[in-house]
């Protein structure tokens, strides 16, 4: 079975390159510009992973890592978490992901 | 401190006004200095940030050229992409640019036959992709068409990063962009369905580098934009203001001269 990843980024280009990676590699990939849409899309379509930005406006990453906890459907899918901040600003608004990406980053990784 | 005795009085005055002249000239390059560090960091943020995708894009079609992977189909779309991003690193790159130029003072209007209109419709279509993404749909109210004599670049940036701020901050609304006919005035506005300014905010977002969001940052710019488009219509001998828009959202009106005095004469 095709596996589902949901990218959530308000910049499209990161959005788009994410996107043409996971594609490349044969999953199916969804996206969201917001944190509000991309609970939304979690709820209807139950990505396997999430790409989720620390930095949006709406919902940011922080708001979406503690709505998925209290969510029993979304509370196991791993997210990578990602900013242009250092980790440990970030870390400790941000409960559960999974993996930590700093940008700008480089398609090797 | 003390003098030699044969000095008089006045060359002690002199001195120390001397001196005290070279203080405050000091503390005014240092912190002209620090300004221009501020910008030389924002700057770089600024050109990097939006280069990822592009890098990426690039490496990615590479690779799958390579390997005989793509469809014609799928290099252009891909190259389409690319083009996109180019395009937005362009705006931004031009942006920078113009801080630099009214920072400096060296920046000049060049004046000359356009159709606000048609500047209007060009300028919202090369956000089709962008407010695709994010959901938002556009109105367009403008006459036919509306001639006059402006700097189409500054009117370009003006609009330009009005829209995008509508999109970034009101996403998944509709966007009303509108120029209107007043004589030998014109009047641009922007209007959203986002989360609005407050009035403790409104004259604040057109200084350079504030934002209204604050400390505990949410989202990725610098804070110039607005300070970019306040100094352009100054210079152009115009006017904006930001309101509470009726039904929720901020509407931003740009009122502009149609003829400047230079083009006149
Ligand atoms: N349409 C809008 N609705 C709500 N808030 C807005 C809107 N436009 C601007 N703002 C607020 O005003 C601030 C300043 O805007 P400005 O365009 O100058 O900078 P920016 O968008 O933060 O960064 P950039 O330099 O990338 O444009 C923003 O950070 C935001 O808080
Ligand atoms: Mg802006």
């Amino acid at each position: 079975m095709t596996r589902v990843v949901l990218v959530v980024d308000d910049e499209i280009g990161i959005a788009e390159l994410i996107d043409a990676v996971l594609t490349d590699e044969g999953y199916r990939v969804l996206t969201a510009v917001n944190g509000r849409q991309g609970l939304a899309i979690m709820a209807k379509d139950h990505p396997d992973l999430v790409f989720l930005d620390y930095m949006m406006p709406v919902m940011d990453g922080a708001d979406v890592l503690r709505a998925m906890a209290r969510d029993l459907s979304t509370d196991g899918v791993p997210v990578v978490l990602m900013s242009s901040m250092p980790e440990d600003l970030v870390a400790e608004r941000c409960p559960g992901y999974a993996v930590f990406m700093r940008k700008p980053f480089r398609i090797a990784q | 401190m003390s003098f030699p005795e044969d000095r008089p009085p006045e060359a002690a005055n002199t001195a120390e006004a001397a001196l005290e002249e070279l203080r405050r000239q000091n503390a005014e390059l240092i912190e002209a200095v620090a300004a221009r560090d501020t910008f030389i960091a924002v700057a770089a943020h600024e050109l990097r940030n939006p280069m990822t995708p592009i890098v990426g894009q690039i490496d990615l079609l590479l690779a799958a050229l390579q390997a005989g992977r793509y469809s014609s189909g799928q290099v252009e779309h891909r190259v389409r992409r690319i083009r996109r991003a180019m395009d937005h690193f362009i705006k931004r790159a031009g942006t920078l640019l113009d801080v630099s130029r009214i920072t400096s003072g060296r920046f000049q209007l060049a004046l000359a036959p356009c159709d606000l209109s048609d500047l209007v419709r060009e300028t919202v279509e090369t956000f089709t992709e962008t407010a695709r993404y994010s959901g938002c749909s556009f109105r367009i109210e403008v006459p036919e068409s509306l001639p006059g004599a402006w700097d189409r670049l500054a009117l370009e940036q003006i609009l330009d990063n009005l829209i995008s701020n509508a999109i970034k901050y009101a996403p998944s609304r509709p966007v009303t962009v509108s120029a209107e006919d007043f004589g030998s005035l014109v009047r641009l506005r922007v209007r959203d369905y986002g989360p609005g300014i407050s009035a403790g905010d409104r004259a604040r977002i057109f200084e350079r580098f504030e934002r209204a969001v604050g400390a505990n940052e949410r989202r990725s710019g610098f804070g110039v934009g607005l300070w970019v488009v306040g100094q352009l219509v100054a210079a152009m001998e115009g006017t904006i203001v930001v309101n509470d828009a009726q039904g929720g959202g901020s509407v931003f009106t740009v009122t502009l001269p149609r003829y400047s005095e230079t083009n006149r004469s």
